[in-house]
């Protein structure tokens, strides 16, 4: 047996080196892949569009554009602006209520205002009076806000002291449904007894709800909500008036 | 016209030259992509495509002989294959210990036509064939097959052991084959 010499040729080498043709495979189609080839070889370079033309129209294109988008970012910021903007607040003055004490500051101010015009002479009141009937709007006490509305003080006499021209700000709410108040000078206002609120937080602990659904499950169920029947018990008696 | 005239002119540009030289070296050049790529298909493309880049760097080529302008030609359709081979990703060999290096009966082989090598050698698996290719018909040696496919010397020498001992299997076969078509 003869190894092989990788560098030297042997016989049966030099005679597959040679082979042109294999019996029973298809003989290559010449002229086909010398079309191919040629095609290949001589294709055009030129139809690639130069450099410098992709850059001046990428660069033209880049010209037109960039101004639209500053614009669009202008616009965005001065919209954005716009909403950043706190609402216009409203001057305030204070129709007070019957029975309607606010702990607002502001409202400590306008006290003192219309304090302060009490004490003058007497007829100080009635142009106080005046100013509250003559009033456009109303006002609503939602909780702890108020939304007042403005009240154009007329002239008053030259022998009663002037107000300070103040202006008090408060943040204004959105309008809500509005309930229409008596208007009511605030002598002829009788301070109520206190009385509950129209709301009530009900506060049981857990074996205060069972033992109510104990309860009521026995009993029927009354207009008047009771939660219990003896004020021995720790429990909180709800009287819910028949208009609410 | 002899070859030396006809790179001369196809340095020139000349399409007739090209067309004469490539009508006189298909044949043999798709019969060497054919050894290391199975398909037809495959090996048409990648003679067309070793051709192009012949013909495009025709104009550093300096003519020594035919011999010499024949070995640059075929080693250009070799690195096509190989490049082909590797864009399929068949030579991921996992590294294999080394084999005994078991030698070829060249007579076998010597009372075999071109033909029969030929068929024998493409029954070969690709990776098998590819290592037989190179050491045994084009000459390298098994640091340059690792280099060339990128894998291990000790690979090398394995897929050659293991492509030797197939070949001796498949002449084996179809010995009695050989034998009976000679003495016809």
């Amino acid at each position: 047996m003869l190894q092989e010499r990788p560098n030297e040729p042997n016989e049966w080498q030099n005679r597959l080196s040679e082979l042109d043709s294999c019996a029973g495979e298809p003989a290559l189609d010449k002229t086909a892949a010398w079309n191919k080839l040629h095609n290949r070889l001589t294709k055009q370079p030129g139809n690639r569009k130069p450099l410098w033309y992709l850059l001046a129209a990428a660069s033209l294109i880049a010209v037109l554009l960039l101004p639209l988008l500053f614009t669009n970012k202008k616009e965005a910021a001065t919209a954005y602006e716009n909403k950043l903007t706190p609402q216009k607040q409203l001057p305030m003055t204070v129709s007070l209520d019957s029975g309607i004490t606010s702990k607002d500051h502001t409202m400590e101010k306008l006290d003192v205002q219309t304090k302060a015009m009490q004490n003058s002479v007497t007829s100080e009141k009635t142009a106080v009076i005046a100013t509250k009937q003559k009033a456009s709007k109303h006002i609503t006490n939602q909780g702890d806000s108020l939304h007042v509305a403005t009240i154009e003080l007329p002239e008053l006499p030259g022998n009663i002291i002037q107000p300070v021209d103040t202006s008090y700000f408060v943040a204004v709410q959105p309008l809500v449904a509005v309930k229409k108040l008596r208007m009511v000078h605030i002598n002829e206002v009788e301070v109520p007894p206190s009385r509950e609120p129209s709301y009530a937080t009900l506060k049981l602990n857990t074996s205060m709800q069972q033992q109510y659904k104990i309860k009521n499950s026995r009993k029927s169920r009354s207009s008047n909500l009771s939660l219990g029947k003896n004020a021995s018990d720790d429990l909180v008696r709800i009287q819910l008036s028949p208009s609410n | 016209m002899n070859i030396q005239e006809l790179v001369k002119e196809a340095k020139q540009g000349s399409a007739a030259a090209q067309k004469c030289l490539f009508d006189q070296f298909a044949d043999k050049m798709l019969m060497i992509c054919r050894r290391y790529v199975k398909n037809g298909e495959d090996a048409e493309e990648i003679l067309l495509d070793g051709f192009y880049k012949f013909f495009k760097n025709i104009a550093g080529f300096t003519y020594n002989g035919d011999a010499a302008f024949y070995a640059w030609l075929k080693q250009i359709m070799v690195n096509e294959c190989l490049m082909f081979l590797r864009k399929k990703k068949v030579f991921t060999i996992v590294s294999e210990s080394f084999a005994e290096e078991l030698p070829l009966e060249e007579e076998a082989l010597h009372k075999l036509s071109a033909n029969e090598i030929f068929n024998l050698v493409i029954q070969l698996p690709v990776g098998y064939r590819t290592v037989f290719n190179l050491y045994s018909i084009e000459g390298f040696s098994h640091p340059e097959i690792a280099s060339l496919l990128g894998i291990a010397e000790g690979t090398s020498k394995s897929q050659l052991s293991k492509a030797r001992t197939l070949l001796q299997k498949m002449l084996l076969q179809n010995q009695g084959a050989y034998v009976t078509r000679k003495t016809q």
